[in-house]
């Protein structure tokens, strides 16, 4: 027997102390090693008491993602028809920001000298063509309020056609291009909020797409399902 | 619920079900993983591939253990099979035979942020043995099963592994490598 025991051989008699010949004995006579044998005890033990870690923030979503179930993963290639819902919802983006402007320059005229924008000296929004980025490019000459309201509509009625369409398509290439349009639609949604986050009609048109994509997809992965077991 | 009602829902295609596995089991898997592989970016790799696997091969989970154990399984094995990728096999280290140095003060060896300093320092192939035996307290058949190495092997590398660990929280480790204490 050396001198001392090394590490390996204390560590070992942690486990099997048959295996290490006159270990015992040596370590009841000298006090380094038994104080070593305490210390390596007590790291095992504090080893096996280590605390679960938190998982990193984002890693539900980013599994979802690889798994291609997230509801607001962008669309790989949008229907060109979504084009035309993309400027819609564009354009109520900017309707709302300016009629949120429109607004707080009244109050300002209200309160005090400070000139703010007027009502009077409104220009003219597009709706339903041209880039809604660009009001001023616009021969159209409507109040923001009604032209707000004409937006909306337009966007209920979008829906509308989309749900007529998906009625007569039963089956779950039905499902799945539903789901892609609606894609196309989150998608466009979200570029619109961009543009006027505070915006309620918006935000509540996204969140029920988004609830939407989620039934849709619960019901493809059933009909699939069900597809797969006939055969 | 429970795991075999939330895995036949997760099976079905119901998110909800698969969110409920995940937040119950996220953070054994990445505890584990973490330790094996001793960093922080792979082991957000590691854990997400393990979570996508786990869903992606929850047809074959049979119930015959927890979804826990299982889902265990396959993260320690997804560590082990990313480890070997990168070409991190169990070694020795020559500094594992030295002689006990000075003992660090209790308070060092049970501060376990000092611990998992010291495991993110250990060489792969010790780091993964000792997170298996002693934080994960796998047998050395089941280690050896998973890795692929002798039983013998599991057992040198255990203690050679628990000597570095011991050398790298002693205060005095500079000291110790200059040789044997009187």
């Amino acid at each position: 027997m050396p001198e001392h025991l090394n590490r390996v051989q204390i560590s070992l008699l942690l486990e099997q102390p048959e295996d290490v010949p006159g270990g015992p004995e040596h370590l009841a006579d000298c006090p380094e090693c038994a104080r070593e044998y305490e210390q390596m005890s007590r790291m095992r033990m504090a080893l096996s008491g280590l605390p679960e870690l938190e998982p990193p923030v984002g890693e539900w979503a980013a599994v979802q993602e690889r798994l291609g179930l997230d509801p607001l993963r962008r669309p790989i290639g949008a229907p060109p028809w979504w084009q035309g819902a993309r400027r819609v919802l564009q354009a109520a983006a900017v309707i709302a920001l300016f009629a949120a402007g429109l607004m707080v320059g009244r109050r300002g005229a209200g309160q005090g000298d400070s000139p703010g924008p007027s009502a009077l000296t409104t220009t003219a929004v597009p709706v339903e063509a041209g880039d809604p980025g660009s009001p001023g490019e616009s021969s159209l000459a409507i109040q923001p309020a009604e032209a707000y309201l004409r937006t909306v509509a337009d966007l209920q009625q979008l829906r509308d056609s989309f749900d007529e369409s998906a009625s007569r398509q039963p089956g779950p290439e039905a499902f799945a291009e539903r789901i892609t349009h609606l894609d196309a639609m989150i998608d466009a949604s979200r570029d619109a909020l961009r543009e006027a986050p505070e915006d309620p009609v918006l935000n509540n048109f996204l969140f029920q797409l988004v609830d939407e994509r989620e039934d849709l997809a619960g019901q493809l992965d059933q009909t699939l399902r069900m597809t797969a077991a006939e055969y | 619920m429970s795991d075999a009602q939330l895995i036949a829902a997760a099976r079905a295609g119901d998110r909800r079900a698969m969110a409920a596995l995940y937040s119950e089991h996220a953070g054994r898997v990445y505890s584990v993983v973490r330790r094996m592989v001793g960093d922080d970016h792979l082991a957000e790799d590691v854990s997400q591939d393990a979570w996508v696997r786990a869903f992606e091969k929850l047809h074959l989970f049979r119930g015959d253990s927890s979804f826990g154990t299982w889902m265990h399984r396959l993260a320690v094995n997804t560590a082990l099979n990313r480890l070997r990728r990168q070409g991190k096999r169990p070694d020795v280290e020559a500094t594992a035979h030295r002689q006990p140095g000075p003992p660090p003060a209790d308070e060092t060896i049970l501060n376990q942020r000092l611990l998992g300093r010291a495991l993110d320092q250990l060489s792969p192939g010790y780091r993964m043995v000792l997170v298996m035996h002693d934080v994960e307290g796998l047998t050395h058949e089941e280690i050896a099963e998973r890795t692929g190495v002798a039983v013998g092997t599991s057992k040198s590398q255990l203690h050679k592994a628990r000597a570095r660990m011991r050398d790298l929280l002693s205060p005095a480790r500079q000291r110790d490598e200059a040789g044997n204490h009187a």
